[in-house]
Parts: structure tokens; C-alpha cells; sequence
């Protein structure tokens, strides 16, 4: 056996993987070459050696910066709920914006009157239960809010007809109270409802512009600090962008009600 | 403080951390300071030694045990704590050494330099492990320092385990050139 073939079977010969012929040759030719000999001490030196470093420890900030990263982790599970929803995670980045969407357009008109109330309750119509329902107060705000409290879909189709009325007011006529006839009001003409219950007066679907710049404000700093709080936690940012659009969209539609668009 | 002392004080004494126990729940702080206690050095000296980088280093333990802290309620406990700790810091260690652009390897003139104590060959030989290139280094740190077998490291970098004994070969025939002027005292 040559050394070049040797110097190629010494690793397989100290982890012992050599199949005994090849060992013996291998042996044979070590004691009898000394540079091929001392390649064989060398390597064993160095694999016993190795094999016996010492375990690194890390530097003690590895562990503070670790800590400080998983209380932040623990604290933003203030955000999440306590049971896990069977709602898979991606739907949530759509369903939060949608259920404050829906929130902010109840509050755009939380002051319907009784009689409003009334054009509204007729029985055949499918808004009856709904506008049945208690009214959001006005001063709802996110952290107060409790979004499994009430059916936001149905009540947010009841706002939406209102807000389809209330943009078609001129904008002259805010800030002062805009009177619009509740025959223009889609959910009421397609309700059926008997003639007596169409007539209301001006005053009843009467929206306050200043309520709605009150609302929206308040809308507005809740969804504010909302977002904060998950900028400041490892949030989703889809979650923050969904919030961030949802805070324009709530200020176009203060500045449109105001009457002074940007 | 070496691995074994410090796998036999405070994790095996905590039922959660055990080895081939499902996690059902997350740990508590005091359950995951005892797996970061019990192998932080292990975790660090791995990717130190085939990162060849400190900053590195301590980025994939932060990493590694972050991902401990959110995925260990998941642990399904085929294998140990430790075991699935470690396969995650080498597989996390090898995807950084594909990202880098440059192979980063440490010249040996300023290993020679580090070398405190040239009399203790294993001080020398850990001051001349990040000089080797990255393949060669990973194969000789998994090998002959932490002691995995052929068959699970190929299986881990994905390469055949022939290959893998080559690089092992070429590794120490490498380590040995550079240690010689150290070795010639010791016998």
C-alpha cells in the first residue's frame, strides 16, 4: 500500500469504519513508515482533542435580550383572545377591518329618532328587527366596545341605507342640520311598507353634522390608539394597514359630513 | 460549566422539559429559563463554531430559543428537547451559510494570533476552526466536536454520507497542516 493510499484510509482508521484486511494493511505500512506514522499520531491528536472542547457559553445579553423579547411576545397576547376562534388567522385580517367598518357606520348615526325608528319597523320589512334593537351610544369607543355584543352585519346593512341617504344632502347645508325625505331612503322604499308608515317628517331622519364629527373623532382616536398598541407589540402589519385604512376612511368621512374636504 | 453537569441539574428535574413528553402548554418562564440554562452553550457553541462568527452566534441562539418559547406548546416529543434544539440551531446555522454572498473564513494569520496558550492544543485547535472553509468546518464541528455520526449529518446537510466523510477527511488533513508547528511538542 502506497502512503498517498494510506494518508486516505487514516480518518476511516481512527473512527474505526476500516473493514479488517484494509486495518491490518494499514497498520503494516504505519509501522513501518514513519512520515505516514507521524500523519497517523497527528491526526489522532487532533480528532481526541477536538472531541474534548469545551461547550461555549453565550454572553449574558443573549439571555436579557431573549427575556425581553419573549415578555414582549407575552404581553401582546393582550390583543388575542383567551379560547382560540375556529377562524383561520388570514380571514381575522379581513374580519377586523370589516367589524370596525361596520362600527364606525353605527356610529355615524347613533341618534336615529323614535319616529325614524318607526318608518323603519315596519314588520315586513327585514330592517324591523334591527332598528328595533338599542341604539349604539354615541360615546362607543373600541376599548369599550364588545363586537360579539350584537349582530354587526344586520345592523351595519341598517346604516348603511341611513349613510346612502345622508350623502345625497347638499354640502351647503352642513354644519347646520341637513333635512333629507325619507321616501329617498332605499331600505324604506323597498320595505313595502303602508304609506302612513313612509310619511315622516323631515326632522326624523335628520342627521346632526357636528354628532358625527364627535362620533368619528372618538372613532378616530380609539382606532388610534389601537393601532399604537399593535405597532408597539410584534403585530401582523396587514392588521395595522387594515386599522390604518379603516382611520382614513373614517376621516374622509368626517371631512365629507363637515363639509371641509381636504 | 460543561454540557452534561448542566443537562443534570435543573432541566431534568422539570416533568415539561423532558424529553419524549408532549408539551401540551406553553412553558413558563422559569420551565424555559431552565431549557435556555440547560443548553445555551451547546446551542451558542455550535453556531459559533460553524457560523466562525460571534455576532452571528448569539443572533441564531436568540433565534433558536424564541423559537423554543412559540413552538415548544407544539413539541410532539419524538425526540428530545435537546436534540430537536440542536437540529434547529444547525439547520438555522447552514441556511446563513448559503444567504452569505461571501464564504467567511478567518485568515490564519490572525487565528495565530488568538492563540493564547499554544502549549493547550485545544485552545489552538479552537482558534483555527473558523479557518477552515464552511463545508469542511460544519462536517468537522458535527463530527468530531459534537459528536454526530455520519448518517445524521448527511442526512441533516444533505449531502451522502461518502461525501460527508470526505469533507471530514479534508478537514482534519487541513486542521493538521495548520496545527503542526503546535503538535510537535505533545505527544
Amino acid at each position: 500500500m502506497t502512503c498517498e493510499r494510506v494518508e486516505e484510509q487514516l480518518s476511516a482508521l481512527i473512527d474505526l469504519e476500516l473493514d479488517p484486511p484494509t486495518k491490518n494493511e494499514v497498520e503494516e505500512h504505519l509501522r513501518n513508515c514513519p512520515r505516514c506514522a507521524e500523519a497517523f499520531r497527528e491526526l489522532s491528536l487532533l480528532v481526541s482533542a477536538s472531541a474534548e472542547l469545551e461547550p461555549v457559553a453565550p454572553p449574558e445579553r443573549v439571555f436579557l435580550a431573549l427575556r425581553k423579547q419573549v415578555k414582549t411576545k407575552a404581553k401582546s397576547k393582550v390583543f388575542s383572545l383567551p379560547f382560540s376562534l375556529p377562524i383561520p388567522r388570514p380571514a381575522l385580517w379581513v374580519l377586523v377591518p370589516a367589524l370596525a367598518t361596520a362600527l364606525l357606520l353605527l356610529i355615524v348615526f347613533p341618534h336615529q329618532s323614535p319616529k325614524a325608528t318607526l318608518v323603519l319597523a315596519n314588520p315586513a320589512s327585514e330592517s324591523a328587527s334591527i332598528a328595533a334593537q338599542p341604539v349604539v351610544p354615541r360615546e362607543f369607543g373600541i376599548r369599550d366596545s364588545n363586537l360579539g355584543a350584537f349582530n354587526s352585519e344586520r345592523r351595519s346593512r341598517a346604516a348603511m341605507s341611513s349613510l346612502r341617504a345622508a350623502h345625497r344632502l347638499p354640502r351647503e347645508s352642513t354644519p347646520a342640520p341637513a333635512n333629507y325625505a325619507v321616501e329617498e331612503m332605499p331600505v324604506a322604499q323597498s320595505s313595502g311598507s303602508a304609506a302612513s308608515d313612509m310619511v315622516a317628517t323631515d326632522e326624523d331622519m335628520t342627521v346632526s353634522a357636528s354628532d358625527v364629527v364627535a362620533s368619528l373623532r372618538d372613532v378616530q382616536q380609539g382606532l388610534e390608539e389601537v393601532e399604537a398598541a399593535l405597532r408597539a407589540n410584534p403585530a401582523n402589519p396587514q392588521v395595522i394597514n387594515a386599522y390604518r385604512a379603516t382611520c382614513r376612511k373614517g376621516l374622509e368621512l368626517r371631512d365629507r359630513c363637515a363639509g371641509t374636504p381636504k | 460549566m460543561d454540557n452534561m453537569s448542566e443537562a443534570n441539574t435543573s432541566v431534568l428535574s422539570l416533568p415539561s422539559v423532558q424529553g419524549r413528553i408532549r408539551t401540551a402548554v406553553k412553558p413558563t418562564e422559569e420551565e424555559f429559563t431552565a431549557i435556555y440554562e440547560a443548553n445555551k452553550s451547546r446551542v451558542y457553541s455550535t453556531a459559533l463554531r460553524i457560523l466562525a462568527n460571534p455576532a452571528d452566534a448569539e443572533d441564531v441562539t436568540q433565534e433558536v430559543f424564541l423559537k423554543a418559547w412559540n413552538k415548544l406548546e407544539n413539541f410532539e416529543g419524538r425526540s428530545q428537547v435537546s436534540t430537536w434544539l440542536y437540529r434547529i440551531t444547525v439547520n438555522r446555522c447552514l441556511d446563513l451559510l448559503r444567504k452569505r454572498k461571501r464564504q467567511q473564513t478567518v485568515p490564519i494569520e490572525e487565528a495565530m494570533g488568538s492563540v493564547a496558550n499554544p502549549s493547550n492544543l485545544k485552545q489552538v485547535i479552537e482558534s483555527f476552526i473558523p479557518t477552515l472553509p464552511p463545508g469542511y468546518r460544519t462536517v468537522f464541528v458535527l463530527h468530531d466536536i459534537q459528536g454526530l455520526k455520519h448518517h445524521e449529518i448527511a442526512k441533516q446537510i444533505g449531502i451522502s454520507e461518502g461525501a460527508c466523510k470526505s469533507q471530514l477527511h479534508k478537514a482534519r488533513l487541513m486542521m493538521r497542516k495548520k496545527l503542526r508547528p503546535f503538535m510537535e511538542g505533545i505527544t
